[in-house]
């Protein structure tokens, strides 16, 4: 019994018996010194108020410090008295529960788990679905959100098949066959993504068993493996591009011998002709001759991969990715403008300007079947005080791109060329400009009269191995 | 979000001034009935429940708004504000609200005629010179005790009736319900309150303030009652020969003659 300020005026022998003290000394304490600092903080600000408005409670957990300093979990009941002499009294009745406590710690710590668990599941990005023997959906989590973009509501009570194409009905129905034996499975098919479009996605199934032979309910995660898919088509292409390279520089290396040879057979040719029109039939042989050296000893240089900066003259590189499509430019009639001369010698991996330079004047090409200029421009620029670097621009009047195209341009897989384009180039040119330190930026305008490109890319002097910083 | 049905706002009396009661953790605005109708004749009283506590709509809490005392006093001015209220008023707060009442008048001084903070604690977890009463491992035993305690409190949350004075078995129905929690939001509540630290705040706060203190708190101690006082300037200490936590609650004649002296 406590008086209106927790004083404790009576005790039973029982209660001075579970606290390891004699009976007198209880009616010095006040019941909340026998609380742990934790527990005297729940007393006070949450047990006392809502006690005395209600007037019981039952059945609240405290620790009592017992004599030796241990505590001992009990359960309090608690009334307010109002038939006293004084304000009132609080009648408390206490109760051990060392075991029952012990038993609720575990059920809690169970149910703290279950639910981390249940949160992994929820979370998760992957869809992850418990499913009736039958195949109808129970439950659906935030990935299968993202990956169907159904809601709980619309998605649970369908059957697993509503989320494939019909195309996979069958391989789905067979799948089912072998988890009623027990057996988990993994299958791949199409499904719908939330916008309609078709997505790859793999299916792996587990079955839950309750006896042998009686599948109670099964649970699907289900990933989105689009990205992945294109990713093996892209390695793929990539691979048979790069095949195609290995293939033209090693006919570009083998073709090198009987060129110098034909070289040295036209020149000896050349001495022994009279006439003056055989001369100049000659003369125009070892011209195209020579386009054909050139075009060799560039497809040779092409491939060769540098592993170290070296400098470059950017005239001459500028040259010879243009000359690489000069034929095309004429016939598509395309003015070419290589205003690079000025620039001083530039240190960079050469293989990988090559290639940036040769996406950014392919891209520019496909833009203009219908004619047009390009410029591709070279300048020594301060970049900031003390840094000096160089401004390469390829400029087209090609047909432009819209917001839209431009927001996605770095993106990989994404092409504007249909089956010819791997939506690789841009993305591919600007992980080599960063790899070269350097910055892209685009701008386009694809208004008709107006329309073109221009792509301004700024790197910064590299030192030169060997010299001074 | 209507601020109003969020924090189950109650006005009553029809007095010209007023006044609004911001219950403490632990409990609900049932904890000013032994002090409310001490007030309603000269006063208009406003009362509310803290998202989580009481009748509020549990559905409007929000982790990151609550996670400090700020949201709890943006949600007191945005009551302010739902209601209308064209002259400062005066704000009663019981231990964690004297700090949200202080908060709310740091950001909209205009509105606070007066404060009246009970047992008041800037900050519960020694550091330093600084003592606070508690250390920070009887927080986290506070917070077991919560745990442990889920069950007695989710029982309370049970679908309400509310009083009717034709069939008073009603009322007792409704008196089970005081002070009920939703039990996540009250361990969300409690760590929150228990471990702010709003020292610093205290030295912003211009409105004229009455600190009720108790002769011995548990919660909000002596030492931490004359540290509030002194950090505040313009405020006024009177130590209670009273014991426990709530003072209104347990001695409400001797709270309302305090407060009616430094109302006037």
């Amino acid at each position: 019994m406590l008086d209106e300020e927790g004083e404790i005026s009576a005790s039973n022998p029982a209660f001075c018996r579970l606290l390891g003290l004699v009976e007198s000394s209880t009616l010095e304490l006040n019941f909340r010194d026998l609380l742990p600092m934790g527990g005297r903080l729940f007393y006070e600000a949450q047990f006392i108020p809502t006690l005395l408005l209600r007037g019981s409670l039952s059945e609240i957990a405290f620790d009592l410090k017992h004599a030796d300093g241990s505590h001992i979990p009990v359960l309090i009941n608690a009334r307010v008295d109002h038939t006293g002499p004084a304000h009132h009294q609080i009648l408390l009745a206490v109760f051990a529960v060392e075991q029952r406590r012990l038993y609720e710690k575990e059920l809690l710590r169970a149910r703290k788990e279950f639910e981390q668990i249940a949160e992994v599941v929820r979370r998760s990005s992957d869809a992850i679905l418990r499913l009736t023997a039958g195949g109808v959906i129970q439950s659906w989590n935030a990935g299968a959100q993202q990956i169907f973009g159904m809601s709980p509501e619309a998605a649970i009570g369908k059957p697993l098949s509503s989320l494939l194409l019909t195309a996979h009905t069958e391989s789905l129905s067979s799948a089912m066959e072998k988890l009623k034996e027990g057996q988990e499975t993994f299958i791949e098919a199409k499904g719908r993504s939330a916008l309609g479009n078709p997505i790859d996605i793999s299916v792996s199934m587990t079955p839950h068993m309750e006896a042998p032979g009686v599948l109670v309910a099964f649970s699907a995660i289900i990933r989105d493996v689009t990205t992945r898919k294109q990713t093996e088509r892209a390695l793929l292409q990539n691979e048979k591009l790069a095949s195609v390279g290995r293939l033209a520089s090693s006919i570009a290396h083998e073709i090198n011998n009987p060129l110098e040879a034909v070289t040295n057979l036209l020149y000896l040719l050349q001495l022994r002709v009279a006439d003056e029109e055989t001369n100049s039939l000659v003369t125009k042989a070892q011209r195209e001759l020579d386009r054909v050296a050139h075009i060799a000893a560039h497809t040779l240089r092409f491939h060769k991969q540098s592993s170290n900066r070296t400098q470059v003259d950017l005239h001459s590189v500028a040259g010879s990715v243009l000359a690489l499509y000069q034929v095309r430019f004429e016939n598509s009639s395309i003015k070419v403008i290589n205003d690079s001369v000025n620039a001083s010698p530039f240190v960079c991996f050469e293989g990988e300007l090559r290639q940036i330079l040769f996406n950014l004047v392919s891209n520019a090409f496909d833009s203009m079947r219908a004619g047009g200029r390009l410029v591709l421009r070279c300048r020594d620029v301060a970049l900031y005080p003390g840094r000096r670097g160089m401004r390469i621009t390829v400029a087209d009047t090609g047909s432009g791109m819209d917001r839209d195209t431009l927001r996605q341009v770095f993106e990989p897989f994404f092409s504007t060329k249909g089956i010819g384009g791997t939506g690789l180039g841009m993305w591919i040119t600007k992980d080599l400009v960063q790899k070269n330190e350097g910055t892209i930026r685009i701008r386009s305008c694809d208004r008709p009269g107006r329309s073109g490109t221009i792509v301004t890319m700024l790197f910064p002097n590299q030192p030169q191995k060997g010299q001074p910083t | 979000m209507d601020a109003l049905r969020r924090n189950n706002v109650k006005v009553v009396g029809s007095g010209e001034q007023l006044i609004m009661f911001a219950h403490g953790y632990g409990c609900d605005q049932n904890m000013w009935r032994p002090v409310l109708p001490s007030f309603t004749d000269k006063y208009t009283a406003i009362l509310f429940d803290y998202v989580g506590s009481g009748l509020s709509d549990s559905s409007a809490f929000d982790q990151t708004r609550y996670s400090t005392l700020r949201g709890y006093a943006w949600d007191v001015l945005e009551i302010l504000a739902a209601l209308k209220v064209e002259r400062p008023i005066n704000f009663v707060g019981h231990s964690v609200s004297s700090m949200i009442g202080a908060l709310a008048s740091i950001k909209e001084p205009g509105k606070f005629e007066t404060l009246t903070m009970i047992g008041p604690s800037p900050h519960y977890i020694n550091q330093g010179d600084y003592f606070g009463g508690f250390e920070r491992s009887d927080i986290d035993s506070l917070l077991d005790s919560l745990e442990s305690n889920h069950v007695a409190w989710s029982a309370a949350m049970a679908p309400v009736i509310m009083g009717n004075s034709d069939r008073p078995e009603l009322a007792q129905e409704l008196e089970a319900s005081f002070c009920r929690m939703d039990p996540f939001l009250a361990h969300h509540f409690a760590r929150v309150t228990f471990l702010s630290d709003n020292r610093d705040d205290l030295s912003r706060v211009d409105t004229r303030t009455l600190i009720l203190q108790c002769q011995s708190d548990a919660i909000a101690g002596l030492r931490v009652g004359h540290y509030v006082h002194k950090l505040l300037k313009n405020s006024e200490l009177v130590i209670m020969d009273a014991k426990g936590h709530c003072p209104h609650m347990s001695e409400p004649a001797a709270v309302v003659r305090e407060m009616r002296r430094f109302l006037q």
